[in-house]
């Protein structure tokens, strides 16, 4: 069986570009490897959430006082 | 906006954002195991709340770069397995309504910790807080 060449397609896109492949919108981010990768697309931000909704981050004080209780499990 | 779940002591009320949905939870195959934790964890949460005993802090300072102050979240499936049995999260976002009602608003859905070049669901929500990845 012989093999047939395959001519890449050249993109011109780096880290932080965001792109559409059929019909599917991608971040560009890193691989952390050296190379890039494609991560499904955020395009809604929390600000634009927080103006969308007519609302808005607990402050730190808010957030001690009714959730500081809340364990943590230091994942992430 | 839709909040889900009723307003019964020990239970916080959640909003899930059609469009934070699409891109969280959509984007993932349909039927696919994932997906189906994602949408049975809503189901439950619209109809019983989210229980404030199954919420854990998120990290402000994480060793992957990611900051999440003043963020929560759940293990999914919903469920009293052991955590390292739950391999999905929903990162939720507190906010305050005009009339300062507080809600948990899902800010992310993925894996805790999945294979490396893709992004866990940690730093998809950070993203989504700070407009760009931690490594950006």
């Amino acid at each position: 069986m012989s093999g047939m060449a395959v001519a890449a397609k050249r993109l011109d896109v780096s880290v932080g570009d965001l792109v559409e492949i059929d019909g599917r919108s991608y971040d560009v981010v890193s691989d952390k490897a050296g190379g890039v990768a494609l991560e499904p697309a955020i395009t809604v931000f929390s600000a634009e959430l927080h103006e969308r909704d007519g609302t808005r981050p607990l402050t730190a004080e808010e957030f001690d006082e009714q959730f500081g209780d809340v364990p943590g499990d230091g994942e992430g | 906006m839709a909040t889900s779940g009723p307003r019964r002591p020990g239970r916080v009320p959640v909003s899930f954002d059609a469009d934070v949905w699409s891109q969280e939870v959509e984007r993932l195959r349909a039927r696919g195991p994932m997906r189906a934790a994602a949408e049975r964890a809503r189901e439950e949460i619209a109809a019983h709340g989210m229980p404030r005993d199954a919420l854990l802090a998120c990290s402000a300072d994480g060793e992957d770069g990611t900051s999440l102050a003043r963020c929560l979240k759940v293990y999914l499936p919903l469920n009293d397995r052991p955590a390292s049995e739950r391999p999905c999260a929903f990162v939720f976002e507190l906010a305050a309504s005009g009339d300062d009602r507080v809600m948990l608003r899902l800010i992310a859905y993925g894996e805790r910790h999945p294979a490396p070049a893709t992004r866990s669901v940690y730093e998809r929500a950070h993203k989504r807080l700070h407009g760009r990845y931690p490594d950006q």
